[in-house]
């Protein structure tokens, strides 16, 4: 190409620079999903780090003779029938949120990846066993799942609680997983890698899984919020931990309080939708980034 | 391979899959450290070791788990899906009328949940690219995020404790005496709330659905072909776009029953509704292990046979598809 204005050149050479990454900010920046998303994410996840300076003090602090209040400047969001500060209960629990809802996505993805990789790799025999085992598992209604799983333990932290969400919401990562490797392992740099020797292993965690990766992020995000409506629904139900301090379970106190103190089953709620909300708007604006990528490539 | 072979086939790996989900709960179940008797009787002190004894050995759970399985899989195939060991009566029996007051409510939802997803759908992808639709769909993010239980609680706050107009818990009022008719005004009354909130959940997801193949089925080149013919929007919308859009729709509201289960077990909690979903949360409290066995089979079996029952449909209306696959 003939290019004879020297800033033109530059500019050439900046586009023909643009990595993967800057391609992926700046799509994902035309998102207002996206953004709007990721405003909510950071801002959750900075409550949750400063929780010691935004509500100094334990949030599981009973305060006696101060039940019940409505919301004031002392108690932001009132206290409840303990006089517990509900402002601290869910500030603090938003630490115990985000480790739910990263842990079990963490279990799912990486049981729902590994399976879902090797059913679309080796296809066959090997695709037909684990995808009935993932509809096995897919086919109960999540709830009951979770709950029969739950109520079998006499005493539940928040760490088991993460851990059978994790192991019981794997199959849609495994599905959408495994689509991802029947589709890629017919393009030709696998076709490269296969002629040279590389083995097996190597193809489906070095050059395949990358190329699945968009897809596994996205999901991931989504499944953040999932997590946490899911340990909100059973903390809601009294099957979880009742001792932690989660917005699920001020959300059950606040429960049989409704018309006495609304406020304390309103505010745990309004978070725990404002997190799913930003962590779905989220996963909505990487999946415009990651899709027009894929397009380009 | 035609469509009998395709029915055969799927009935022939139901038991299959039955086997496979089963064994996931046992495994599930027997993961969890201690004993199951205990665990049923909740770490009661009174209870003395012969008892346990006898309890372990009346539910076999001295035996290795393998064959544990396949005891209560023998007893399954002879129609015995367990014993409730607090309620002291056969599961199945316990679950017959709570079945049919979850269906009662999760069927109703699906159907309005498809009148809405299909209404703004249609809405949507005709104003495709619009602000119309972008508020559209960005209210459905807001409501696929939004917690049913506490959607449930603020409703319950403003129509029944506030406003007075909605009752806040069961089926139908109790401990009055209702003409035939009043009666039946009174059970609408009562379901008004949890049907629209279930409802709502689930059509938000299929609400995405509409508008995406709405979108498809108005840029194919037979509603260019209608519109060039003449044919009013009216009718290019409704009559050639939609029938080729509500297919995957309502397949998809089919496949998608567990989900409408699942979410029903939150609802029927928040609104006392003595359906099935409430009777495993409280089965659950009283760790009833044989029961929500019993209980977690025949929710296998019933998801099974919607999305069997889904799948014929969906090849019976569509002639195009083929089951070679």
């Amino acid at each position: 190409m003939n290019v004879s204005k020297p800033s033109e050149k530059y500019k050439l050479l900046k586009q023909r620079r643009a990595t993967w990454m800057a391609i992926v900010i700046k799509d994902f920046r035309k998102s207002k999903h996206g953004i709007v998303g990721s405003v909510i994410v950071v801002m959750i996840f900075l409550m949750a780090l400063m929780a010691p300076i935004i509500a100094p003090g334990n949030p599981q602090q009973p305060n006696y003779g101060m039940e019940l209040l409505p919301p004031s400047i002392e108690f932001p969001f009132g206290t409840d029938n303990i006089g517990r500060s509900v402002f601290h209960f869910v500030v603090w629990g938003t630490r115990n949120e985000l480790l739910i809802g990263l842990v079990a996505t963490l279990i799912a993805m990486t049981i729902g990846t590994l399976v879902g990789a090797f059913a679309g790799y080796y296809g066959g025999i090997i695709d037909m066993i684990l995808m009935r085992i993932t509809d096995a598992v897919a086919v109960i209604p999540i709830f009951f799942l979770l709950i029969i799983g739950v109520s079998m333990f006499q005493t539940k932290s928040l760490w088991l609680i993460a851990s059978i969400i994790g192991i019981v919401t794997w199959p849609y990562f495994a599905r959408i997983v495994r689509s991802e490797f029947v589709s890629l392992k017919e393009r030709t740099y696998v076709l490269a890698a296969k002629s040279i020797g590389a083995s097996d292993f190597r193809i489906i965690f070095r050059h395949i899984l990358p190329n699945a990766a968009g897809s596994i992020i996205v999901t991931a995000t989504i499944y953040v919020a999932y997590a946490i409506l899911l340990e909100a629904g059973l903390s809601f139900l009294g099957l979880g931990d009742p001792t932690a301090t989660t917005w699920g379970i001020m959300l059950n106190t606040g429960r049989d309080l409704l018309r006495r103190a609304p406020w304390v089953a309103t505010f745990p709620g309004l978070f725990i939708f404002l997190t799913s909300w930003g962590f779905n708007l989220l996963g909505d604006g990487l999946r415009d980034a990651l899709a027009i990528r894929e397009r380009k490539g | 391979m035609g469509l009998k072979g395709y029915i055969i086939r799927r009935l022939l790996t139901m038991p299959i899959l039955l086997i496979f989900t089963t064994l996931f709960i046992f495994i599930l179940i027997h993961l969890a450290p201690g004993d199951p008797v205990q665990i049923m009787l909740g770490g009661n002190p009174t209870v003395t070791k012969e008892v346990i004894d006898i309890l372990t050995r009346k539910y076999g759970l001295d035996k290795p788990l393998w064959m544990q399985y396949l005891i209560w899989l023998g007893n399954v195939l002879r129609g015995d899906f367990g014993h409730s060991f607090v309620l002291n009566a056969p599961v199945i029996t316990l679950i017959g009328e709570r079945i049919l007051n979850t269906l009662k409510l999760t069927l109703t939802a699906q159907i309005l949940a498809i009148c809405i997803a299909l209404l703004l759908g249609i809405i949507a992808a005709k104003r495709h690219g619009t602000l119309i639709d972008n508020i559209i769909s960005a209210l459905s993010l807001f409501g696929y995020s939004m917690p049913s239980f506490w959607l449930g609680l603020i409703c319950i706050f403003i129509f029944s404790l506030t406003l007075g107009w909605l009752p806040s818990s069961g089926t139908q009022t109790l401990g009055v005496n209702l003409s035939p008719w009043e009666a039946l005004i009174d059970e609408l009354k009562h379901m008004i709330m949890p049907v629209t909130i279930l409802a709502l959940n689930q059509s938000t997801f299929l609400f995405r659905l509409v508008r995406s193949s709405m979108i498809e089925a108005l840029s194919q080149d037979y509603i260019t072909a209608a519109r060039a013919r003449g044919v009013s929007e009216r009718l290019v919308v409704y009559k050639h776009a939609l029938k080729n859009a509500l297919l995957p729709v309502v397949t998809a509201a089919g496949l998608n029953f567990g989900y409408l289960l699942s979410g029903a077990v939150l609802i029927e909690s928040v609104f006392g509704w003595p359906g099935l979903g409430r009777f495993t949360v409280q089965l659950a409290f009283r760790r009833d292990y044989p029961a929500l066995l019993g209980i977690y089979l025949l929710i296998a079996i019933t998801v099974m046979v919607a999305n069997l029952i889904t799948d014929i449909l969906y090849a019976y209306i569509d002639p195009r598809v083929k089951y070679g696959d």
